[in-house]
């Protein structure tokens, strides 16, 4: 019996498979084609449109399987007919060009697979446990390696008010501080170090966290958080990073799924940014109206895993049950994303994770380009050497499923492969008029075209609430020419890599071309050339008109992302290490001589408020003092901070909290912090749909300024450089005589 | 006081039945878009259904009846007919919807969910229900 139920969905998904596969190499000419695509996408449509709301369950899955029967006849097509040249390097450029397809159609497919039904949990609490439960204890572990004191400081306040009824220490996990560090060759540094540990220490000491540091700086964060591991002995341990900070119910809501399933070994929550992204930052300026880069992830894909039981740990914002972390050995891998790993090696004992996607911890996302360039490299490298040396898709003890789920994760980090592929592609034709692709528009219109739109509508009704169109294309072209590189190196070696942190909190004084940009700019020519080539290939191989035209057109679409990507490389002027969140909340500002005065609070940050002032108040004086009065529902009470003005700007107030007391301090964290349906609200408020057309106006609207500060920007660099040389010319000539 | 986006004065009648108006409509604009959304994908469907079904009987069976033939083009005619008319009605009514739910947004509501009128905020309190707006606002 339990042999039959095991079977039957397994045997029902082979027969699936086959009859698409049979169905997807089917034989027809163009023309019947044609009208198959037609209906087929007809179909599409029709499944696609009730998908507003991901709960349609059937709909999404004949959307899928219809999507995906489209882009296999497509690839069956290509395959079959398309794949020959008349010399080696078009062969070549052939087959690399449909490898990169089939990489893409696997992703496509895998995600498709992990993405039929996102899992919502439902809000558990652990104060509505019942008395008898035991309250397992907690280590809350904050790693740090260079981060400023003040950042730790508000995460450590924050970690230190969650609100829970067991045992709970907080660990400062200083790596700043080591003896290896403080006994440095370089007095300097050693003396740096030292300082730090000191500050530290009386850091923790003042909020009555444990400092925790040790010898040497061994396998980076993994390291560290280990080495906590044995001097620590709680139940549960909680991992954030030095720039996350928890809400007050952090524990309260993730820790009932451990207390209620022994076999629970995770629990992660979303990272929540609370500043935009560099390439935000820089050309979209949409932090507050689109979803973020990584809600793609948390808001989508992390629920999509969770149903197969293959969510995994992110490294931070997170409950990790130690038994189960004790019995892989701790977190130190063979890996730089040993979170992965880690939640990789519990998976294949059996034991489960659970997924809530509720923003529970608010962090920073890298300032700079560069910055967001370390991370990512630093994940397509993590996640490439666990496809190398920990094969999940033959791992012993993952379900089938879960080896799906692993694979869709780990192979996603091979897409600058294929993006630079697709960049290339037609410049090969155009340029050098390498014939890469060999079809009539007829076929490119019945099988190309199709398979383009089809892809397009399941990866809208899939993520479209939390990646708009054409974001993922600019995303992965900033990112593919430096990760390609970073994945090249795990090739050729794959333990080679080291951690490298993150930069967080950073400031930019001034505006600037990223110094990143040159490959932007080589890309920029070589797509103008392509146009170039287009033209004079329009002119003089009228026969194949009608190809150049469609290459034409694929160059043009990349010729667009390219000028995003240049958009995004002008690294625009961050003065404020604390971003402020924009908020619609009310309160009273309470001055000395004019009493309570109604106010909308419009944005707050760990350093103060921005309020509006009713019309008929009389604004006060910059340097004046006040206390802000608002009701702090996470807090269950009003909180009173006390503050400074520092702006007056029509009815506009800037001020800072006087953060001179501890209550304040304390108060202040939890107010700003503590909240997590604040952090909900401001993601709800971003997610929803947006059509292509839509996003390609956003584009064409937001890429001209950064083109024209490019061109001024680059003038005046060289400009300066020009000035430069001669005046060291002139020098060197006075001196000679 | 002029406020941004302060919570309605609910004591004010006149507010209060604009607030009440919009939101009865709002839902009833909603519940229609879905009927309509529903009637166009019928529509597509059988529009879609009646010409692959031609195409089949045309290329693969020319010998075929011609009552098949008949009845596949009388569903093209219906899906013609139906699928339209639905795309501009719920297109109508997606328009109609933005417009409410943006005079709501104004004066700092929006409609939840569950189809409750609740103040646009974090924490939100219910100004009105589906039955309280027949004319019992909910206590703020």
């Amino acid at each position: 019996m339990t042999f039959a139920r095991r079977s039957l969905p397994v045997a029902g998904l082979v027969l699936g498979l086959a009859t698409l596969l049979a169905l997807a190499a089917l034989p027809m000419d163009s023309a019947a084609q044609m009208v198959a695509a037609v209906v087929l996408l007809g179909g599409l449509w029709i499944a696609v449109s009730p998908t507003d709301d991901e709960h349609h369950h059937t709909a999404r899955l004949i959307f899928i399987v219809i999507g995906v029967l489209i882009s296999l006849r497509y690839l069956f097509w290509r395959g079959s007919y398309t794949l020959y040249a008349a010399d080696w390097i078009s062969l070549i450029s052939v087959y690399t060009l449909f490898i990169a397809e089939l990489y893409s159609f696997a992703i496509h497919a895998l995600g498709t697979f992990v993405n039929v039904r996102p899992l919502d949990r439902p809000d558990l609490s652990m104060r509505a446990e019942p008395a008898d439960v035991p309250r397992p204890s907690v280590d809350v572990m904050v790693p740090s390696y260079n981060e400023e004191p003040e950042l730790l400081e508000i995460t450590l306040r924050a970690a230190r008010q969650m609100r829970y009824e067991g045992k709970v220490t907080v660990c400062l996990l200083d790596d700043g501080g080591t003896d290896q560090k403080v006994n440095d060759p370089d007095p300097a540094k050693a003396a740096a170090a030292l300082e730090r540990r000191h500050e530290l220490m009386a850091l923790a000491e003042r909020l009555g966290c444990r400092y925790i540091t040790r010898a040497r700086n061994e396998h980076a964060k993994a390291g560290n958080l280990n080495h906590a591991l044995t001097v620590t002995d709680s139940d549960l341990v909680v991992i954030l990073d030095a720039d996350h900070v928890p809400t007050l119910d952090f524990l309260d809501r993730t820790v009932p799924w451990l207390a209620r399933h022994p076999d629970v070994f995770l629990v992660q929550t979303p990272h929540f940014m609370i500043n935009p992204d560099p390439i935000d930052r820089n050309l979209l300026q949409s932090f507050s109206r689109m979803p973020a880069e990584n809600d793609m992830f948390y808001m989508t894909i992390q629920r999509g895993l969770d149903f197969w039981s293959a969510s995994f740990f992110c490294g931070s914002a997170a409950v990790i049950r130690r038994k189960h972390l004790e019995e892989v050995g701790g977190l130190a891998g063979e890996s730089i994303t040993e979170d992965a790993e880690a939640a990789l090696e519990m998976h294949s004992r059996g034991y489960r994770s659970v997924y809530l996607d509720e923003p529970m911890v608010a962090g920073l996302a890298p300032e700079s380009f560069t910055g967001f360039v370390v991370q990512r490299m630093r994940w397509a490298q993590g996640m490439t050497q666990i496809l190398l040396l920990k094969r999940p898709f033959m791992r012993p003890g993952l379900t089938w499923y879960q080896r799906v789920g692993y694979m869709s994760s780990v192979l996603f980090w091979l897409f600058p492969f294929a993006r630079i592929i697709f960049l290339t592609a037609p410049l090969a034709y155009l340029i050098f008029g390498l014939e890469v692709y060999n079809a009539s528009v007829m076929e490119i219109l019945a099988y190309t075209v199709p398979h383009v739109i089809a892809t397009y509508m399941v990866s809208t009704a899939l993520f479209g609430r939390t990646r708009w169109p054409l974001i993922s294309e600019v995303y992965e072209i900033m990112q593919c020419l430096f990760s390609l590189l970073a994945v090249l190196k795990v090739f050729a070696r794959p333990r080679a890599p080291s951690f490298v942190v993150t930069p967080k909190g950073e400031t930019l004084d001034d505006t600037f071309i990223s110094p990143l940009s040159r490959p932007f700019y080589v890309l920029f020519w070589l797509a103008m050339l392509g146009f170039a080539g287009g033209v004079w290939r329009m002119t003089e191989y009228p026969l194949s008109r009608e190809l150049t035209l469609v290459v034409l057109l694929w160059n043009i679409f990349n010729f667009i992302t390219i000028l995003a990507a240049l958009g995004a490389l002008l690294e625009r002027r961050q003065r404020r290490a604390a971003p402020r969140m924009p908020v619609r909340e009310q309160g009273e500002l309470l001055l000395p001589d004019s009493g309570r005065m109604p106010v909308d609070i419009t944005d707050l940050s760990a350093g103060g408020v921005r309020v509006r002032l009713p019309g008929d108040w009389t604004a006060p004086a910059v340097g004046a003092t006040a206390t802000l009065s608002a009701p702090a529902p996470a807090l269950g009470r009003r909180v009173e901070l006390p503050l400074v003005v520092r702006s007056v700007s029509g009815r506009a107030v800037g001020a800072a909290f006087d953060l001179s007391t501890e209550r304040a301090a304390d108060d202040a964290v939890a107010y700003v912090f503590g909240d997590r349906a604040r952090w909900q609200y401001f993601q709800d408020r971003r997610l929803r749909k947006m059509p292509v057309s839509a996003s390609l106006k956003l584009f064409f609207t937001l890429m001209g300024a950064p083109v024209r500060q490019h061109v001024r920007l680059g003038f005046a660099g060289a400009l300066r450089a020009t000035r430069a040389r001669l005046a060291i010319v002139f020098a060197t000539k006075d001196v000679a005589s | 006081m002029s406020m941004t986006y302060a919570v309605p004065d609910l004591e004010n009648q006149a507010a209060r039945r604009s607030i009440a108006t919009w939101y009865t409509e709002l839902r009833r604009v909603q519940r229609s878009e879905a009927a309509a959304r529903a009637t166009r994908a019928a529509g597509a469907t059988l529009l879609l259904a009646a010409v692959a079904v031609g195409l089949f009987l045309t290329v693969a069976r020319p010998a075929s009846e011609i009552l098949w033939l008949q009845a596949s083009g009388l569903l093209a005619l219906a899906g013609v007919l139906i699928t339209p008319v639905a795309a501009a009605r719920r297109t109508y009514l997606y328009h109609r919807r933005v417009f409410l739910a943006r005079k709501l947004y104004d004066k700092g509501l929006r409609v939840d969910r569950s189809g409750r009128l609740v103040t646009d905020e974090a924490h939100p309190r219910v100004v009105l229900n589906d039955a309280a707006a027949a004319g019992h606002p909910a206590s703020p």
